[in-house]
């Protein structure tokens, strides 16, 4: 009740203080009347009576200038009054007044937009119910992260009183087919209890329940919103529906709400992981991702503790050296752009400072232009800290208008910014102007406008009416303290500008290096797809051998293709490290496990423009029937074979080494597992191309092409 | 004629509520009525009397309204609120506890 009355009396007193004045007056000057008036009835002259009831009254105005004073808002409408001067000041001098709106909206933009991307990726809290509990889990060889394996990670659920649940999960292609064109999905196969291990529900039907892991109940799949709205049309009915993937029939059991982007945004459908049966014995080893949630009582350090211990235990019993580390899941997703990203925001702060440097030194100039004035006002009577106050409040209409224009550019920096994100930058989805930056720009603001009216603010302090009227404000001395602190303004703009200068051009060097890195292979001209086998329809490795060669044909077939080949992975995309043994080796164990290996046809180095420095390439012969053959690149001949030039000589097994960047090893057997097959074309006969393949397989599994050419650049652009 | 004490400090308030604790006043009056009551000893300082009107108005203790004066004009006339009758109250005990201990110290010492 009284804090209403307040606020009414308030928005009285700012909105309508003309007619509370005149209201006031009103009151007085019928006070003065009626005083009169009383006069003369104790018998004084009219004149006399005036004059007397002006003397008990005293001063109207100073009643009325009390009253004023004592009025609520009497700050605020001081303040108000300053900002109209100020922008009546800006209006005056419009060069003054837009280079300071620039200085502000550019420092304002640029730690805007940066801080949006920061907090986006690195702080901004994970989706997920108490994101602080979540961990992920690695096994770590070396200074090398390898996946866990599944029994690892049912090892790790039994450390109870640290871990709550641990979930493990996979990546997977999921062929959609039926109702509509066929759909290559993004999807992951996961643990039933991944979805509580996250706390998230699904927004419509269910998640996983803990037993559809078994085989025979694994028949179920969640989709995404997404696709959810994009193929079943947002249809509440889909849910129960029955669809194909990868050949078998599974129940859309849940539609996952549209914030739920895990493993990542482009995840489409989740299916539940069943274990081979080898695997918990640990004869079979699959590489999962593996993610836990703390007990509530746990901390990090303690799980970290409890985890290197099972893994000491893991290895005195199963051999091998592998440790394990544990990281909140955050810390684990961000790894990798972690130091960039603190540097562009520092960079962005040394920006900033270099901004309020100059907003400081602009003030300061028409400070120091102004003295004078200052000067007259403190003879007058005005207190020095209401100069300072008007200092302050003319600064603001500068701050406001750059400080809006500033995070409307940066608005739309972050918008250009998610849309060209470079390819493995994580999280890009939650970068946008949240509430978090907004509060952080208006920070930025308040310690721009800090900048801003403290010179003004020095000069207000020190102005004396004597030494400026007689010295016509260039005294010597207060002289010399103003160029002092001129040139202390100008080090430190060039203190701060330095090491931006220099990190600029370390970047720019580093981006003209990337360019020129050799990859080892020529991407110009190269054209990829991927493609699946339906096994149901090849089920030997013969049959689907002889499937691939009649692929290769046909596109080669095709006007305009100059070679043609497969490899199950096409260069610089992902890596899949298996254990390879090597003889007669001198390098050390760590060193041979980490080889990078993939599957190729026998023409896939000259499609690709692979030089092979020794021994021979792949040929037919090299086949099924044939001795296993494999070709190394230079990296692990020197690892391996370091004294020996003859690789031929070196190991029965392996014929001939390419020149590539990483350590990487071809075999020959392209009958493996399906996945990535590149294949060399000119720019225009895609569509050729998916027609002869179409020819041969009813063209159902071709899934997509791109350019090799412009995703090697794209993926050029994220080396670190 | 005796000098008019100067008022203490805040009593000022306690007098305004006091005066308009019975009938509606307007500003004349009010300190009129004062002066009156007081034997002619207290005489309110009436150019403050109208910042005291408006802070006393504005903490919702006293409220106002246009009428006509007793002699037909407009005026504005001060009424006590039900919080100020509240106010009036604590502030009367607190008073006579200030001035009973003020006589007690002047009797004894």
């Amino acid at each position: 009740m009284r804090i209403a009355h307040q606020i009414v009396a308030l928005c009285r007193a700012l909105f309508r203080s003309g007619r509370v004045d005149a209201d006031l007056a009103d009151e007085m000057r019928f006070h003065l009347e009626r005083e009169t008036e009383a006069n003369i009835a104790r018998g004084m002259p009219p004149d006399a009576s005036r004059r007397a009831a002006r003397l008990t009254f005293g001063s109207v105005d100073a009643a009325q200038e009390q009253s004023r004073d004592d009025r609520p808002g009497a700050g605020i409408r001081e303040i108000l009054r300053d900002v109209r001067f100020g922008v009546r000041l800006l209006g005056k001098s419009p060069v003054f007044g837009s280079t300071g709106i620039a200085i502000v909206a550019l420092g304002i933009g640029a730690a805007t937009a940066i801080f949006s991307v920061v907090y986006g990726v690195m702080l901004r809290p994970l989706p997920f119910r108490e994101p602080e509990r979540l961990v992920s889990i690695w096994l770590q060889r070396n200074l090398a992260r390898n996946y866990p394996a599944a029994a690892d990670a049912l090892d790790l659920r039994q450390l109870h009183g640290v871990f709550e649940d641990v979930a493990l999960f996979d990546n997977v292609n999921l062929n959609l087919v039926g109702d509509g064109e066929p759909q290559r999905l993004q999807g992951a196969s996961v643990s039933p209890n991944l979805f509580s291990v996250l706390g998230v529900a699904a927004a419509l039907g269910r998640t996983f329940a803990q037993d559809e892991d078994q085989p025979g109940r694994e028949r179920v799949v969640l989709l995404s919103d997404a696709l959810w709205r994009g193929r079943f049309a947002a249809e509440r009915a889909a849910v129960g529906r029955q669809i194909r993937l990868n050949g078998s029939l599974r129940t859309i059991v849940g539609i996952m709400p549209p914030d739920f982007q895990y493993p990542s945004s482009a995840h489409q459908a989740w299916v539940p992981l069943v274990l081979k049966p080898g695997e918990l014995t640990r004869q079979v080893t699959e590489n999962y991702l593996v993610v836990a949630r703390l007990d509530p009582h746990a901390t990090l350090e303690q799980a970290r503790r409890a985890a290197a211990a099972l893994a000491k235990r893991l290895a005195s019993t199963y051999g091998g050296n592998a440790g394990m580390t544990v990281d909140s899941m955050l810390d684990d997703a961000v790894r990798d752009v972690r130091p960039t990203l603190t540097l562009l925001l520092g960079a962005v702060l040394f920006l900033l400072i270099i901004a309020c440097v100059n907003l400081s030194s602009l003030f300061g100039a028409r400070a120091a232009a102004r003295s004078g004035e200052f000067a007259v006002r403190l003879a007058l009577g005005a207190s020095r800290k209401r100069l300072i106050a008007q200092a302050i409040a003319e600064a603001t209409p500068v701050l406001l208008l750059g400080g809006v224009l500033g995070v409307v550019a940066a608005k739309w920096a972050v918008r250009v910014f998610v849309a060209a994100a470079p390819a493995g930058l994580p999280r890009v989805e939650s970068i946008a102007l949240s509430a978090p930056v907004v509060a952080f720009s208006l920070t930025l603001l308040v310690l721009a406008g800090c900048a801003a009216s403290i010179a003004p603010a020095i000069h207000a302090w020190g102005s004396d009416f004597t030494t400026i009227t007689k010295e016509g404000g260039r005294s010597s001395t207060s002289g010399r303290r103003r160029s002092a602190a001129r040139r202390v303004s100008v080090a430190a703009q060039i203190a701060c500008a330095l090491p931006l200068l220099v990190g600029a051009t370390l970047l720019l060097q580093s981006a003209i290096n990337v360019t020129r890195v050799d990859l080892g292979f020529s991407p110009e001209r190269v054209a990829t797809l991927s493609f699946e086998v339906s096994r149901s329809k090849h089920p030997s490795d013969q049959e689907v051998a002889a499937y691939y060669a009649r692929l290769v044909e046909a596109v080669r077939a095709v006007p305009g293709v100059a070679n043609a080949s497969l490899v199950n992975r096409i260069p610089l995309v992902g890596g899949q490290t298996n254990p390879v043994h090597f003889e007669n080796t001198t390098g050390t164990p760590q060193e041979l496990t980490n080889v990078d290996t993939r599957t190729v046809t026998p023409e896939y180095f000259s499609t690709l423009g692979i030089r092979l420095v020794a021994g021979r390439g792949f040929t037919e012969h090299d086949d099924t029937d044939a001795p296993e053959v494999s070709i190394v690149d230079e990296r692990v001949a020197r690892v391996i074979w370091p004294a020996s030039r003859q690789l031929a000589s070196a190991s029965a097994n392996h014929r001939g080494g390419v020149a590539d960047g990483s350590m990487s090893l071809v075999s020959s057997h392209m009958c493996g597992p399906p996945g990535w097959r590149a294949i060399r074309c000119g720019r225009s006969i895609g569509a050729q191309v998916y027609r002869s393949i179409g020819a041969i397989d009813s063209g159902r599994r071709i899934a997509w092409c791109w350019r090799c050419e412009a995703r090697s650049n794209r993926d050029r652009r994220s080396l670190p | 004629m005796t000098r008019p004490t100067d008022l203490v400090q805040g009593t000022l308030d306690l007098l305004i509520m006091r005066t308009i604790a019975t009938e509606k006043l307007h500003g004349w009056a009010i300190a009129q009525r004062i002066q009156l009551l007081s034997n002619d000893v207290l005489q309110v300082n009436q150019g403050s009397l109208y910042p005291a009107l408006q802070r006393l108005e504005r903490q919702g203790w006293i409220t106002a309204d246009w009428g006509v004066s007793e002699t037909n004009r407009r005026a504005r006339f001060y009424r006590l609120t039900t919080a100020g009758r509240r106010r009036l109250e604590w502030e009367r005990a607190d008073w006579d506890r200030l001035s009973a201990a003020i006589s007690l110290v002047m009797r004894t010492a």
